[in-house]
């Protein structure tokens, strides 16, 4: 059996590509891992996850990923295959926000935890997965509770997403708006949907940029619109964000702002800025100036707080993987057991069937006598394998030995 | 009539000095070790304060603060044991750091207090509900003042820009706002609670036209504006935040005169619950 993971995440894959990757349909990760003895799938923002603990590897689960989404060998680079203490590694860094793109933001705890219960649900989690992710969880909750990692963002983006849940809370109830979706304005978008903020405006001189930028962000579950006039953004969004090469809000613009009762967070990422300098009460102003001094800041703070949660994360992983360890030697015997039961039960049928003339008590002491005697041939090798694991280093090649020597 | 003790003091305000000084270690550099010290500190602190209060009253022979002296040492007492239940709340640390610096100069004061006169045996439990519900409500009155102060800083400074890495563990302005609130909200409820059975006591002690004691005028006047205020965030949105900041410190202030300083420009019938007409 092995435990491996398939990503595809933010870091490597941009949106289109992230969007490309994924079916609607309900059967899509079963298609995938197909004949996996523990499968979760793991659909976010920013990410798509395949866990699964198995007997097929996970470079075929790969190449019936990319059949099925038709996806090219150039796209399928994109993609990471981790193994055994790895992936648990990839899965509590996720849960504890340290691989989001806002790093920190908690709604991914939420989104793993979903992800599980789906799972639970289907039936295709077991006593492996259920200890893996309880502990996340469990790692989640120590990383955010014992550092400060969540709280120091250093990309631009990310700063920006901060700032603002700063002067509005959490974002999930609020309206963002980007105007111009260049290089900066679409990763914007990207940091602010992964939030998962009510709704996200976005607004580009080309229409057909915007609608396509919003579909993408839709199969990510973030929801997205196009809109055809600026004014709709200043109207409605609670996030302004700006990234264009031309000065939008000029005074009478900015003016419409101050009309508006509740606070507005406009975040100006252009160069040259496009907005003419204005101080209202309710809005709240950053430049990429601004955002820049703050990320060289928090880069030195940040640097002894990831360590923190990585050595939390390190521990947490050689516990738990020593604990799976034993659960996939237990695993193994009780399959070796299953095996003898089987091979006994069709061995007595055929010997039923040879021998009629037995009466019903003497065939159940037969059957009883079979049965005992399989169990007292697998004893002696059980109780060898456990006491080589116990006394060797190389315990995951015994295991495997022993898998080969049974065929289980 | 036992004294207050200036070495409990002193040590008490040692003490909450050095949890000051610690959580704001923590507040700069995030060392969670510092603040953990600073909780130890800040028990330290909260048990002596508590003894030299249990001291004091015990030897004026009444479990009940019935004078400014032991009225004040209660309070700050209370908020102290808030401020410590609020330790373990990362982001509520900031607010500590404005409230122990509060609680050390209010015991500064405290031992220049001259009125211990000694407490008049009260005369039912529910004069008793009485004080303390007052005494509670002051403590979370004087909590929601010093959430004002921060929502007010931090709006200010986000406003101007003014964004160091100090603003990593202060809270969003929404969440301060929605705890001032709360404050205020359960502030209000045992401020009311508080007067309505002092009202009561009055009408039957004290002597005829006692509403117009400046005590009760003030007392008044005090739950007016926290009640304009509760209701001004409910009916406008624009209230809520800075102006409801605004107006919580301007309420604070009215509660800290009535407490202490109407007592000291007025004669009040309150002073040392003179009871009069008829016999507990």
């Amino acid at each position: 059996m092995n435990l491996w993971s398939l990503v595809l995440d933010f870091k490597k894959a941009p949106l289109e590509l992230r969007a490309k990757a994924i079916r609607k349909e309900k059967n899509f990760a079963k298609q995938i891992a197909n004949g996996a003895d523990e499968l979760v799938f793991l659909s976010t923002c920013n990410r798509v996850e395949f866990y699964a603990f198995s007997d097929a590897t996970a470079s075929q689960s790969l190449d019936r990923w990319k059949e099925i989404c038709g996806l090219s060998d150039e796209e399928m680079k994109s993609f990471q295959i981790l193994e055994n203490e790895k992936v648990l590694d990839h899965l509590f860094r996720v849960a504890a926000s340290m691989e989001s793109m806002v790093v920190g933001e908690t709604q991914i705890v939420g989104q793993v935890k979903k992800a599980y219960e789906e799972a639970a649900e289907e039936k295709t989690i077991g006593p492996i997965f259920h200890r893996c992710f309880q502990r996340a969880f469990k790692v989640a909750k120590r990383v955010r509770s014992q550092t400060e990692v969540g709280r120091l963002a250093i990309s631009l983006p990310s700063i920006g997403v901060k700032l603002a849940e700063k002067v509005l809370g959490n974002l999930s109830e609020k309206t963002i708006g980007v105007i111009g979706l260049g290089e900066m304005g679409r990763l914007s978008a990207e940091y602010f949907g992964s939030v998962q903020p009510e709704k996200i405006l976005l607004y580009n001189r080309t229409q057909a940029v915007a609608e396509k930028l919003a579909a993408d962000l839709k199969i990510e579950n973030v929801n997205a619109a196009a809109v055809t006039e600026i004014s709709e953004i200043l109207d409605t969004a609670d996030v302004i964000v700006l990234a264009v090469d031309t000065l939008i809000l000029k005074k009478k613009e900015s003016e419409l702002l101050e009309s508006r009762r509740s606070p507005i967070f406009v975040l100006d990422l252009s160069v040259p800025p496009s907005v003419e300098k204005f101080s209202f009460q309710n809005v709240f102003f950053y430049s990429i100036d601004d955002l820049q001094k703050i990320a060289q800041e928090n880069t030195q703070l940040r640097e002894q707080e990831v360590k923190k949660a990585e050595a939390i994360i390190h521990s947490e992983v050689t516990q738990c993987y020593g604990s799976l360890h034993h659960a996939s030697v237990s695993k193994t015997l009780e399959h070796l057991s299953q095996k003898a039961e089987q091979l006994t039960k069709a061995e007595l049928s055929q010997l039923k069937a040879r021998l009629k003339h037995l009466s019903a008590e003497d065939w159940a002491e037969i059957e009883k006598s079979a049965l005992r005697l399989s169990h007292k041939v697998l004893q002696d090798p059980i109780a060898e394998l456990r006491s080589q694991l116990d006394s060797s280093e190389e315990s995951e090649n015994i295991i495997t030995f022993f898998r080969n020597l049974f065929r289980l | 009539m036992s004294q207050l003790s200036f070495e409990f003091l002193a040590l008490t305000f040692v003490a909450y000095l050095i949890a000051t000084f610690l959580f704001t270690a923590y507040l700069r550099n995030l060392s969670w070790s510092f603040a953990k010290l600073a909780r130890w500190f800040l028990a330290f602190g909260l048990l002596l304060h508590l003894g030299e209060l249990f001291t004091l009253l015990h030897a004026s022979g009444h479990y009940f603060p019935t004078n400014s002296q032991t009225s004040l040492l209660t309070v700050t007492a209370l908020i102290s044991a808030i401020c410590f239940f609020l330790s373990f709340r990362k982001s509520r640390l900031i607010l500590i750091v404005i409230l122990l610096p509060m609680i050390s100069a209010a015991l500064v004061a405290l031992y220049f207090i001259s009125d211990a006169s000694a407490a008049t045996a009260l005369p039912s439990p529910w004069l008793w509900t009485h004080i303390l519900s007052i005494l509670l409500g002051e403590a979370l009155f004087c909590l929601a003042a010093a959430s004002s102060i921060i929502y007010l800083v931090v709006e200010s400074r986000l406003k101007h820009r003014q964004v160091s890495k100090f603003f990593a563990r202060v809270p969003a302005l929404p969440d301060i706002d929605k705890f001032l609130n709360e404050l205020l909200s359960v502030g209000f409820a045992l401020l009311s609670l508080g007067m309505l059975l002092g009202f009561f006591f009055a009408r039957e002690y004290w002597s005829p036209g006692w509403i117009l004691d400046p005590k009760v005028l003030f007392c008044l006047l005090t739950w007016l504006v926290f009640a304009f205020i509760l209701i001004f965030r409910i009916v406008s949105k624009s209230f809520r935040g800075r102006r409801s900041s605004q107006a919580t410190v301007l309420g604070f202030v009215l509660i800290v005169f009535l407490t202490w300083g109407v007592d000291f420009f007025f004669h009040s019938q309150h002073q040392n619950f003179r009871i009069e007409n008829k016999n507990p």
